[in-house]
């Protein structure tokens, strides 16, 4: 018996071009989210998007379910934004930078939400990716590890002193 | 600001809330599909069946293994029985031989 998901998963995979759309309208925030969150830049987070999803279409017959689908897509996603980190093709965002691009202004976020976001950019890679997946996915420490390929402690580790240092600088700048 | 953890995580889910993809996102992706290099591979070949012929491939070499471990076994005892029984008949002979050599030296 196979859900909605697995069907339009299974047509998908069998070729179907409208399948395979529904597919990218139900990931396509969440595949674009990580990409703009890690790199802070909407042309290159939009061209690591399309990439995964070229990536998936070539694929698709790997992937076993819809929960799959979705941990395959924040897998590929990491992986993609990590390779780009390493090729040192993304652009540096300096803090004044950082403040003019962070988000849409939003009327619960007053002057910490701004903070926060600059102080993001400056993280190292592996720890801004972690706490993606932990406030942007809402995923356990476990769930993260899985993602990312890093035993649990790491992610703890990372997830903490990412925090620590977001306190640290912050506290210095209040 | 006098800022908490719980502070920072909640401006941490604001600021890291998902976005909404560019308008047009989709269909962009669509028309890169067009581009041979990006077909999918259709194999005949499912994970499910790739698996079930991993596991037919492990077992018949862990088959293998076994006879090929018995029959190397087997050859062993043979071997071990050869030798035992040619060490007989050399005792048989150096056993007339010594009888022999006895009744020549008696003569």
């Amino acid at each position: 018996m196979f859900g909605s998901g697995d069907q339009t998963l299974q047509r998908a995979a069998g070729g179907d071009h409208e399948s395979f759309a529904t597919l990218i309208h139900e990931h396509q925030d969440m595949v674009f989210s990580i990409a703009w969150h890690f790199l802070h830049d909407r042309g290159r987070a939009e061209e690591i998007a399309q990439e995964v999803f070229l990536q998936l279409y070539r694929t698709l017959g790997e992937i076993e379910s819809p929960a799959h689908l979705t941990f395959w897509l924040r897998r590929v996603t990491s992986n993609r934004c990590i390779d780009e980190s390493r090729r040192g093709r993304w652009r540096i965002v300096t803090l004044d930078e950082a403040t003019d691009v962070a988000h849409d202004a939003d009327a619960t976020d007053p002057l910490l939400k701004r903070k926060v976001g600059q102080m993001l950019q400056r993280l190292p890679a592996q720890q801004r990716l972690a706490l993606t997946m932990r406030y942007q996915e809402g995923l356990e420490p476990s769930e993260i590890g899985a993602v990312l390929g890093m035993p649990l402690n790491t992610v703890k580790s990372h997830l903490r002193r990412g925090l620590a240092a977001l306190r640290e600088w912050l506290g210095a700048t209040s | 600001m006098n800022i908490t953890d719980k502070n920072i995580e909640e401006a941490l889910q604001r600021t890291l809330a998902r976005t909404s993809a560019p308008e047009g996102f989709a269909d962009r992706v669509l028309a890169r599909i067009g581009d041979p290099q990006s077909q999918p591979q259709r194999s005949w070949l499912s994970a499910s069946a790739l698996r079930r012929i991993a596991a037919a491939i492990l077992f018949t070499a862990a088959l293998g293994g076994l006879t090929a471990h018995q029959i190397a076994e087997h050859r062993r005892a043979e071997g071990e029985l050869a030798r035992r029984e040619v060490m007989t008949a050399l005792h048989i002979a150096s056993a007339k031989m010594r009888v022999a050599q006895r009744a020549v030296a008696r003569d």
